[in-house]
């Protein structure tokens, strides 16, 4: 799996932040439980987690607005943290995404 | 007596009584509050977070006991909206802001978000309102200390009819007295469908504007086989039910009850299913999962497993081991030579080629390297008085391409002939339909062979242009797309017009959701992966001819791969609600 099919690597802006593309690739999309996984990291980083999708932008701590997002298959978000944490948060969270939230079915 | 049509989420027959669980609309009855009760305001609705984040936990406990991790993740995600964070701040602010109660402000905010998600357009993330109407419920009722309803004084043999079940009522489901339930809304892909498949009750959803036309008491059949709630049934209908019932559907599919019993719709229309293979050895696998022959032996691991070009006896033998296997009756389907040049050619390719896949392969390699093809189909007449051998040709692509394999093919069995060699003269011979150009063409490619054999996954690429590794494209690349779909039927309807055989090999006739529109499109040949051959049956086993085909007809209608996709899934779950995979 190259960088190019799943996304970028992340990319340092600024101190403490850092932006990052990956592409949603399991098959459910980012639903309730992927969602709630998601949410799951970013909370235990102090660092702020802002995601886009196409022309919406919500909090990453937030399930209720993650699903909002309804991001399917091939969908194709930005992540960006910036704060105490950023670099570690934003390599979990991509890598969440990547693995496809491990879902195996 | 009234019929009422929903969505199987679970199928099974229940008769019983009807069974009302009302709508509990805990009643708000504070509405505003003081300046000075502000901070209590808060502070009650922070217990009443924290107690009910702890009463999920508990039931997720219980569902990974019961169910396991998978289900229980339906209550992990409950417990992470309850605490989101955007959630408590919504409240608060409406507490602070507006002085409203922390009750009037939990309604007010849930209710913002449920009116949200009902508005997705994809139902599966609509499905989501469904967990927030059970954190509203369960929430309000903390904080107005009143018990919402619960199913526990059921009497025994109950159907449980509600406007919607959330996913906390249906775990707490006593199924000692509750058959099964029936709801006006909710989707195949909500939680409580997805609990009702792990507590394994019937149940049927969306059934729309029923409520008003049952009572409680009164008896009803659900028979979520088919997703049907019959009220008040009359006399000739609950005993023409009652012959039928049966134990609960099982969830494991019983292969070896299965092999023995043939491939046929409900109503008796027989389907061919062939496995696709590989190895030789595989075949007597093939034949334990029931198979009625083989419909795509790949013939490259005897190129790609030896150093040298494989010699025309060692073909031969590997040839000859699967049609002894198969027997004199079952049809062994032999495709020749599907690689590209660098994987065959001894000598150092001076073939560069900037694209492969349209590239110098397979058929074209073939018709090249015309010692190579040769050889494969000496061996392949030879080994055809062993059983009952057929030839397929891959990636044809033009007429011409066509004729001069027929014609290399006569050669070869003249000299064979000449030689001395037994073989049969009449070996149907097939090409593979995989290049858009051939499924154009299908009536004129028709009078000149036996059969078709369509292979979807290189026909999906090439009409889509769309590499089907590229994880960017998972959505381009579909079976479902229309214009797949177009020329599938359109090889079909070739094939009808002249009497020939057709079968469809490639991922699209192992998936489940496929098999009753292929039928429909008047596919009565599949070639699958053995081991997928039992549960295709089954399905099969559970349709008839004419919901196939009315399930085809309603896809010729929709325009885009995603609905047609969502549309199949829905109807196969219907037919065989545990072959539909995938929890949210």
């Amino acid at each position: 799996m190259t960088d190019d099919a799943t996304g970028s690597a992340p990319t340092q802006i600024g101190d403490d932040h850092y932006t990052c593309e990956v592409s949603i690739v399991n098959e459910m999309g980012l639903h309730a439980r992927p969602a709630s996984l998601m949410v799951g990291i970013a909370s235990k980083y102090p660092c702020e987690i802002v995601i886009y999708s196409g022309s919406n932008t919500v909090d990453g701590k937030s399930i209720l607005q993650l699903l909002s997002l309804s991001a399917e298959m091939g969908t194709r978000l930005k992540l960006e943290t910036r704060g105490p944490g950023a670099r570690e948060a934003i390599e979990a969270l991509a890598e969440l995404v990547r693995q496809g939230f491990s879902e195996t079915s | 007596m009234e019929i009422f049509r929903g969505i199987a989420v679970f199928s099974g027959l229940a008769i019983g009584r009807a069974f009302i669980l009302e709508p509990d609309d805990v009643p708000v009855s504070r509405h505003r509050v003081a300046v000075e009760g502000i901070d209590r305001e808060i502070t009650l609705l922070d217990t009443c977070l924290a107690r009910l984040a702890e009463e999920i936990g508990e039931d997720e406990r219980a569902a990974r006991d019961r169910f396991g991790r998978e289900i229980s993740m339906i209550f992990e995600a409950q417990r992470s909206m309850l605490l989101d964070k955007k959630l408590r701040d919504g409240i608060v602010d409406l507490v602070k802001r507006d002085q409203l109660s922390a009750e009037l402000g939990t309604r007010r905010v849930l209710r913002e978000y449920i009116s949200f998600f009902r508005g997705l357009r994809d139902s599966s993330f609509a499905d989501r309102a469904a967990d927030l109407i059970d954190l509203e419920r369960r929430l309000l009722g903390m904080l107005t200390q009143q018990t919402p309803t619960d199913t526990t004084d059921t009497a025994e043999n109950t159907i449980l009819i509600a406007r919607d079940l959330t996913p906390s009522q249906t775990a707490a489901l006593d199924r000692n007295r509750i058959l099964g339930f029936a709801t006006a809304s909710g989707g195949r892909t909500s939680h409580t469908a997805i609990l009702a498949g792990a507590m394994e009750i019937p149940a049927v959803v969306g059934l729309g504007d029923f409520l008003e036309h049952v009572q409680n008491g009164q008896m009803v059949i659900l028979d979520a086989s088919d997703g049907t709630l019959i009220i008040d049934p009359d006399q000739a209908t609950i005993d023409r039910y009652k012959k039928v019932e049966i134990a609960p559907a099982r969830s494991e599919i019983d292969l070896k009850e299965l092999r023995d019993l043939p491939s046929v719709t409900s109503d008796g229309e027989p389907i061919e299913l062939m496995a696709n293979i590989e190895f030789p050895n595989e075949a007597a696998h093939c034949l334990e999962m029931g198979a009625n022959g083989i419909g795509l032996y790949r013939t490259e691991f005897l190129y790609l497993d030896s150093k040298d070009q494989p010699t025309e006896e060692e073909q031969f033998l590997a040839y000859k081991k699967v049609l002894d296997a198969m027997g004199p009756e079952r049809p062994v389907i032999v495709r020749t030579l599907d690689l590209g040049a660098d994987k065959v050619l001894e000598r150092p390719s001076t073939i560069v080629e900037n694209n492969p896949v349209l590239g110098l392969r397979s058929i074209r390699l073939s018709l090249r390297e015309v010692g190579l093809f040769k050889r494969q189909l000496r061996a392949l007449i030879r080994s055809s008085i062993y059983g009952n051998l057929r030839i397929m040709f891959p990636l044809v692509t033009t007429v011409m391409e066509l004729r001069r394999c027929r014609l290399i093919l006569a050669d070869v069995m003249e000299d064979l002939q000449e030689e001395g060699i037994p073989f049969r003269r009449d070996i149907p011979i097939g090409m593979m339909v995989e290049v858009p150009s051939a499924a154009l063409l299908a009536d004129q490619f028709a009078r000149l062979v036996d059969f078709f054999s369509i292979g979807t996954n290189d026909l999906i690429q090439y009409t889509l242009a769309a590499d089907r590794t590229n994880e960017n494209l998972a959505t381009l690349y579909s079976a479902s797309d229309p214009a797949v779909l177009k020329l599938v039927r359109t090889v079909i309807r070739a094939a009808e017009r002249h009497q020939i055989e057709v079968c469809v090999c490639g991922e699209m006739s192992g998936d489940p959701i496929y098999a009753p529109l292929l039928i429909g499109l008047g596919l009565r040949q599949m070639s699958l992966t053995p081991h997928k051959i039992p549960e295709i049956k089954k399905l099969i086993r559970g349709l008839t001819l004419k919901e196939a085909q009315r399930i085809a007809g309603r896809v010729q209608r929709l325009d885009n791969a995603r609905d047609i996709t969502s549309f199949l899934r829905d109807r196969v779950r219907r037919i065989a609600p545990e072959l539909v995979h995938g929890l949210d």
